[in-house]
């Protein structure tokens, strides 16, 4: 290792280093006064951070902290319930509105008769010769349902 | 020949248990592991800071956030270093924010004293001001080097627990904490010198 190992120094001095690169860094603080004046330091600063006194919370911050997040649990939850319960209600609201104008299809709907009907009002709108007329009649209608709307009048 | 230091600090959470949470969103297993983990969440806000009133106020917005997020909390994560993520997270916000916290530049290091000293013991008086000087150098480091000063120093914690914390690569810690020491070697040179010399 011919140049200085700066940024490993600290990594060496915890330990931290691979087995491999820490010989290396080992071989060269034998022979490299400034490492390892630096290494030195770098052990003094770290007695130093060792030696502040681990400070410990107020005895009544944990039992404050824990009543406002009971508060704020409690609060969520009753937020939540009036989210579900006001959807609910504007759900039922918007139904309630809809109802009245959502056209009720008629009790003949699909029967003989209804279909007799459109192709009635159909060969009014748009009159045709006999000839159309039949072959409009002859696929699309339903046939059984005509003659049973002409055999009910 | 130099030493490699085997002097630990205990090592809060470091007992290899894994806190799963099987019932996420469970307040009551949630306020069980925060008031495991409240002593070492605390002292990371206040190493973080350098002061009470703002450690109380980031580790309390902490609480609340990992409130907040713990149904994201998955199972197999271990709940202190979680914790500590959010108090980091939250501090560097506060930070972006400019919110109130006491900062210090290089020459306060030096000037007023962070622990108030109530002793008569002039030894205690001395050591009280040492560790004034060790926290006000701390405050003066970026916010990055302190944070990985304060985990891997005071926390104790190791360098692949760090880069979980502070979301980076194990050689980011690497090299912002040997930049944090150097930084706090010429901070506290006076006083180290003055020791060499026996008049501290």
């Amino acid at each position: 290792m011919d140049e200085h190992p700066s940024d490993l120094l600290s990594a060496y001095a915890d330990g931290a280093l691979p087995q491999g690169q820490a010989a290396e860094v080992a071989a060269h603080l034998v022979e490299c006064d400034r490492c390892r004046t630096v290494v030195d330091d770098l052990q003094e600063v770290q007695t130093m951070l060792h030696s502040i006194p681990r400070p410990s919370p107020d005895p009544s911050l944990l039992p404050r902290t824990l009543a406002r997040l009971e508060g704020r649990n409690r609060r969520s939850r009753f937020v939540m319930r009036w989210r579900i319960a006001a959807a609910v209600a504007m759900g039922g609201a918007v139904l309630a509105l809809l109802w009245p104008v959502t056209p009720v299809p008629s009790a003949e709907h699909g029967t003989g008769t209804w279909y007799f009907r459109q192709h009635a009002e159909m060969a009014l709108i748009h009159p045709v010769e006999d000839v159309s007329l039949a072959s409009y009649l002859s696929t699309p209608l339903p046939y059984r349902a005509v003659e049973e709307s002409l055999e009910w009048r | 020949m130099v030493t490699i230091p085997t002097a630990v600090l205990d090592i809060p959470g470091q007992d290899a248990t894994t806190e799963a949470v099987t019932h996420t969103g469970d307040f009551d297993r949630f306020t069980e592991l925060l008031t495991r983990h409240w002593d070492s969440a605390y002292r990371y806000a206040y190493h973080l800071t350098g002061n009470v009133p703002d450690a109380e106020d980031l580790v309390q917005q902490a609480a609340e956030e990992a409130l907040v997020s713990f149904r994201r909390f998955q199972p197999g994560t271990r709940f202190d270093r979680w914790l500590m993520r959010i108090v980091h997270n939250s501090f560097i916000d506060r930070i972006r924010r400019g919110r109130r916290l006491t900062v210090f530049s290089l020459d306060d290091v030096h000037a007023s004293p962070l622990v108030a000293d109530r002793s008569d013991d002039p030894e205690a008086a001395a050591e009280a001001a040492l560790h004034g000087l060790v926290l006000r150098a701390l405050q003066a480091l970026p916010p990055e080097f302190r944070a990985a000063v304060i985990l891997v120093d005071l926390q104790g914690l190791p360098y692949g627990d760090a880069a979980e914390i502070l979301h980076c690569p194990v050689g980011t810690i690497r090299s912002r904490l040997h930049r944090g020491r150097l930084t706090l070697r010429e901070l506290l040179r006076p006083h180290m010198e003055a020791v060499k010399r026996g008049e501290a």
